[in-house]
C-alpha cells in the first residue's frame, strides 16, 4: 500500500524582524489521513499554518504541494490547487447569511449556479447547519459559527483541508460531533486534513499522526500513541507548566 | 551654495508649522483611530481669532507685543475649548470608527469653514509684523520675526515629543497607540487617555496658528491647504507614527520650497500628491507605519 | 423572495413612468435645470455607493466624472463627434483610466485609500489647469447636446440615469455583488477560498468609474461649460452627503438623499459659504442622528428590522 504524500513542508524557516518563528521544520502530509500539529503556546504552529496556506511567504524553505512548489503562492492561488484554510479569530463573514457565507466559498470551483446551490446545501447537511441557512452568521451561537468557518473551507472541496483551531470554545458534546464530521469528510469526501489544536484529548483521538513542534523546531513526529510516550514531548509540556 | 542656505531655511521655517501640526493629527490617529480632516479649523480659528482681536486690541497704550500675546492666549483657550466641546460632542462616538469619524470630520470641515466665510468674510487680512528686522544666516535671508517663531515652534514640538516619551501621559498615548485592549486591561483609561489626546493634538494646532499669525496670509480657508499638507505628511509618513509625522513634515517641507524655489507652488503640489501616492504604492501602510 | 423580487420590479416601473412622465413637462428652463441636477447628483451618489460595498470610500470618483466630462467635450467640441459616441467614449476613458489607478491603488485601504483617491482627484484637476487644449483654467466652453435633444435633454438625462440605476442595482443584487459585501466584511476570507480580491476590486471600481464617466459627460452638457473646478475634492464630499443623508444600506439612499438635498439647497437659495454651510451642516447632523439616514427611518416608520451596517475591516 503506498502512501501518496499530499504536502511536503521542507527545511521551513519564517522570521520577524529578529524573532524566528519557525526554524528549518519539514514534515509531510499523506493522501487520507488528519494529521495533527501540536505544540506548547508560541511553538510556532499559527506560523507554520500561515506559511503553508500561502498567508505569507516563508522566509527560508520550501512547500510542495502534489509535486508542485507552492511556497511563492498566494491562500486564493493555493486554494485553486486544493488547499484551503480555516481562520482561528474573524473566521467568517459575520453580516451575511449561513447560505451565503458557503455560497462565497463555491464561486471560485463551480460555475453553474445550480451547481453551486447543491453544494451549499450539500455542505451546509454534512455541517449540521441545513436549519441555520437563513440566519445571520454574526448571530449564531459560538459553537455553530465554528461550523460556519469550517463549511466555508469545505464548501471548496480541497484535497487538503486546514483548521486552525476549530475546535476552541466548544463543548465536550461539540467536539464529539466536530470529530464526527471530519471523520466523515474524510472517508466520504477522501479529504485530508491538517489540525492544529490545543485539545489534547481530541488530537489524541482523531489524528493518524502528530507532529510536535516546540520553540519553532521540530520536537517529534509519530502515531498518537508513540507521541503520548515521548519524553521529549513530555517534558516541553510540563516544562511550560512550570 | 547661498542658494541651499536659502533653502535650508526656507525648508525649516515650512517644517515647523507642518511638524506641529501633523503630529497632532497623527496623535489623534494613533490613540482615537480616527481621522480628523477638520484638524485644519483649529488653526485656521486661532488665525482668525487673532485677526480680529490683535487689530482691535492694539492701540497706543497697548503695544503690538501685549496685544499678539493676549489675542494668542485667548485664542488658544477658545479653540480648545471647542476642541474640547468637539470630543465630547462628535468624535468620542466615532472612536475606532475610521469611516464614520472621516465623515463626521469632513462634514464639520465644510460646515465650520462655511461658518468661518461667512463671519469673517472672503477678504484676506495680513497682520503687521512683531518684529523688526531681517537676518542673514548660511548665506540666505529670513527675517528675524520669522527665525524667533521657528525656533518657538520646534521648540514646543521638541518639547512635545519629550512629553510623549518620557511622561507618564505619554507612555498612556503610546500605549493606546500600540493596542488600546492591551492598554485597557492594563489599567490605562481609556476615555481619559483619549481625551487628553485630542487636546493635545488641538493646542498642537492652536499653538502653530499662534505661531504662525504674524507671518502668514489669514482667510476663511486658510486651515485647508494646512490640512492637505499636513495629511500628506502623515501617510507618508505612517499614520499614528510621531518620527513619521515628523519625517513626512520634513519631507513635504523641502518639497515645497525646493518645488516653490525653482518651479511654481502648485506644481509643488502636484508632486506631493505623486509622491505620496508613489510611497503608499511601496509601503501602503506609510513609511514608519506599522504593516 | 420571489413576491418581494416582483413587487420591486413594479415599484421600479412604476417609478419609472412617473419620473419620465413629469421630466417631458419641464422642457428647458430652471425646473428642467433642476430635474437634470438632481437626476445626475443621484447617479453620482449611486456610483460612488457602490464602491461602498467594498468598503472604501471613493474620492476619486469626482475625478473620474471629471475625465468623463472633459473627454465627452472634447468628442462634441474639438472632434465633432455624434454625441452618444461622446457619452460612450467619456465613460470608457474614465473607465480605462480607473482600471490603472485602481489596480494600482487599491492595494491600499480604509484611510490611506481615502487620502489616496482624494490626492488623485486633485493631481487630476491640477493637470486640467496646465492643458490649454482644454483650455486650462478658463475651461472649455460651448459643449451641447444635439439639437434633436435640447427640449428633451431632460428626459434623456432622466432615462439614462434611471436606467444606470437598475444596471448597478442589478449588480448588486447579483452573486458578484454578494462578493464585493464579503470582502468588506472580511476579505481574508474570500482570498482563502480561492477569489481573487484584488481584481474584484479593480472590477467594482471599474464599474463605478464607468458611470462616474456618464455622469460627468452628461453634465458638461447640460452645463455646456466646463471647467477644472467641477470636479474637485468638493464635489466628492457633496455626493457623500448625499449618500449620508439618505442612507447607505439601500440603493433608494443616494435617490432620496440627492433629491432631498439638492431641493432643499436650491429652496434656501445656496450662495457662497451658505453652500458649504448648509451641505456641512446636513453631513455632520445625518451622521450624528441618522445613522442610516432617510432610508433608515422609512424602515423604521414601516416597521422593518434595521439593517446591519458594520464598519469594513481595517
Amino acid at each position: 500500500m503506498t502512501t501518496e504524500i499530499l504536502l511536503k513542508v521542507e527545511k521551513l524557516t519564517r522570521r520577524f524582524g529578529g524573532l524566528t518563528a519557525v526554524s528549518n521544520l519539514s514534515f509531510d502530509v499523506q493522501k487520507g489521513e488528519i494529521l495533527g500539529l501540536i505544540g506548547p503556546n508560541g511553538a510556532g504552529k499559527s506560523t507554520t499554518f500561515n506559511c503553508v496556506s500561502g498567508f505569507y511567504p516563508a522566509s527560508e524553505g520550501r512547500i510542495e504541494f502534489l509535486g508542485e512548489d507552492i511556497s511563492k503562492m498566494n491562500t486564493a492561488q493555493v486554494c485553486h490547487k486544493g488547499l484551503v484554510r480555516t481562520f482561528q479569530h474573524d473566521s467568517l463573514l459575520t453580516d451575511m447569511t449561513v447560505y451565503d457565507n458557503i455560497l462565497i466559498a463555491t464561486f471560485s470551483t463551480i460555475s453553474v449556479k445550480s451547481e453551486r446551490v447543491r453544494r451549499v446545501h450539500e455542505t451546509a447537511e454534512i455541517l449540521n447547519l441545513s436549519d441555520h441557512l437563513q440566519e445571520i452568521a454574526g448571530n449564531l451561537p459560538h459553537g455553530l459559527q465554528r461550523m460556519v468557518s469550517i463549511a466555508i473551507a469545505f464548501a471548496t472541496r480541497p484535497k487538503l483541508l486546514c483548521l486552525d483551531e476549530p475546535l476552541t470554545g466548544l463543548n465536550q458534546t461539540e467536539v464529539g460531533g466536530a470529530l464526527a464530521i471530519f471523520r466523515r469528510i474524510r472517508d466520504e469526501f477522501k479529504l485530508s486534513i491538517l489540525l492544529v489544536e490545543h485539545n489534547m484529548k481530541a488530537v489524541m483521538e482523531i489524528c493518524d499522526r502528530i507532529v510536535v513542534l516546540d520553540h519553532g523546531i521540530f520536537l517529534a513526529a509519530g502515531s498518537p500513541l508513540e507521541i503520548k510516550q515521548n519524553p521529549a514531548v513530555i517534558s516541553a509540556y510540563l516544562g511550560k507548566r512550570a | 551654495m547661498e542658494i541651499f542656505g536659502q533653502l535650508f531655511l526656507n525648508s525649516l521655517q515650512i517644517s515647523a508649522a507642518y511638524i506641529l501640526f501633523s503630529l497632532g493629527l497623527t496623535l489623534i490617529f494613533g490613540v482615537m483611530k480616527v481621522v480628523n480632516f477638520a484638524h485644519g479649523e483649529f488653526f485656521g480659528l486661532v488665525l482668525l481669532l487673532i485677526a480680529i482681536l490683535v487689530p482691535w486690541l492694539n492701540s497706543p497704550s497697548v503695544p503690538l507685543v501685549l496685544a499678539y500675546g493676549a489675542a494668542g492666549a485667548v485664542s488658544i483657550l477658545a479653540t480648545m475649548a471647542c476642541g474640547w466641546f468637539l470630543y465630547h460632542f462628535a468624535f468620542k462616538k466615532f472612536q475606532r470608527d475610521m469611516v464614520g469619524s472621516f465623515v463626521l470630520s469632513v462634514g464639520l470641515s465644510l460646515l465650520i469653514q462655511g461658518l468661518f466665510l461667512e463671519f469673517f468674510g472672503g477678504v484676506p487680512i495680513k497682520l503687521p509684523d512683531l518684529i523688526e528686522g531681517n537676518l542673514r544666516i548660511l548665506g540666505g535671508a529670513i527675517t528675524t520675526q520669522r527665525l524667533v517663531l521657528t525656533m518657538i515652534a520646534l521648540l514646543v514640538a521638541v518639547t512635545m515629543c519629550w512629553l510623549i516619551a518620557a511622561t507618564k501621559l505619554g507612555k498612556s498615548l503610546r500605549a493606546v497607540s500600540e493596542d488600546h485592549e492591551a492598554a485597557m486591561l492594563q489599567g490605562i483609561p481609556y476615555r481619559k487617555t483619549a481625551l487628553y489626546g485630542f487636546l493635545i493634538a488641538t493646542f498642537l494646532a492652536a499653538i502653530a496658528g499662534a505661531l504662525l499669525a504674524p507671518v502668514t496670509v489669514i482667510s476663511a480657508n486658510v486651515g485647508s491647504d494646512f490640512l492637505i499638507k499636513g495629511f500628506i505628511a502623515i501617510v507618508i509618513g505612517g499614520l499614528g507614527s510621531i518620527p513619521g509625522s515628523i519625517i513626512g513634515s520634513i519631507l513635504i517641507a523641502v518639497i515645497e520650497s525646493v518645488g516653490g524655489y525653482y518651479f511654481d507652488p502648485s506644481l509643488a503640489t502636484l508632486a506631493m500628491f505623486v509622491i505620496t501616492m508613489l510611497v503608499l504604492l511601496v509601503r501602503p501602510k506609510g513609511i514608519m507605519g506599522n504593516g | 423572495m420571489g413576491n418581494a423580487r416582483s413587487s420591486t420590479i413594479l415599484y421600479v416601473a412604476l417609478l419609472s413612468l412617473l419620473v419620465l412622465g413629469g421630466s417631458l413637462f419641464t422642457g428647458t428652463g430652471f425646473a428642467a435645470s433642476l430635474v437634470i441636477w438632481v437626476a445626475i447628483n443621484i447617479l453620482l451618489a449611486a456610483s460612488f455607493r457602490f464602491v461602498q460595498l467594498i468598503g472604501e470610500l471613493n474620492f476619486a470618483i469626482a475625478g473620474f466624472a471629471g475625465v468623463g466630462a472633459y473627454v465627452a467635450g472634447v468628442c462634441t467640441t474639438k472632434l465633432g463627434l455624434p454625441f452618444v459616441v461622446a457619452i460612450v467614449s467619456a465613460a470608457l476613458a474614465a473607465t480605462l483610466l480607473s482600471l490603472i489607478v485602481g489596480y494600482i491603488t487599491l492595494r491600499t485601504k480604509g484611510p490611506y485609500f481615502m487620502l489616496i483617491s482624494f490626492a488623485f482627484t486633485e493631481v487630476l484637476r491640477m493637470v486640467y489647469t496646465q492643458i490649454d487644449y482644454i483650455g486650462s483654467n478658463s475651461g472649455m466652453l460651448g459643449v451641447f447636446p444635439p439639437v434633436l435633444l435640447t427640449d428633451y435633454y431632460p428626459t434623456f438625462v432622466v432615462a439614462v440615469v434611471l436606467l444606470s440605476l437598475i444596471v448597478l442595482y442589478k449588480i448588486e443584487q447579483s452573486d458578484f455583488g454578494k462578493v464585493l459585501v464579503a470582502i468588506r466584511n472580511n476579505d481574508a476570507i474570500v482570498q482563502t477560498v480561492g477569489i481573487n480580491v484584488h481584481l474584484t476590486k479593480v472590477m467594482c471600481l471599474a464599474i463605478s468609474s464607468f458611470v462616474a464617466g456618464i455622469c460627468g459627460a452628461l453634465l458638461a452638457h447640460a452645463n455646456n461649460v466646463i471647467s477644472p473646478d467641477d470636479f474637485s475634492f468638493l464635489l466628492a464630499v457633496y455626493t457623500l452627503a448625499y449618500i449620508k443623508v439618505g442612507g447607505e444600506s439601500h440603493i433608494a439612499g443616494p435617490i432620496l438623499g440627492a433629491s432631498v438635498l439638492t431641493l432643499l439647497a436650491q429652496v434656501a437659495m445656496g450662495f457662497g459659504p451658505f453652500e458649504h454651510i448648509f451641505y456641512g451642516a446636513a453631513i455632520v447632523i445625518a451622521v450624528l442622528l441618522m445613522p442610516d439616514g432617510l432610508v433608515g427611518i422609512i424602515r423604521k416608520l414601516l416597521g422593518l428590522p434595521p439593517k446591519p451596517q458594520a464598519a469594513a475591516k481595517h
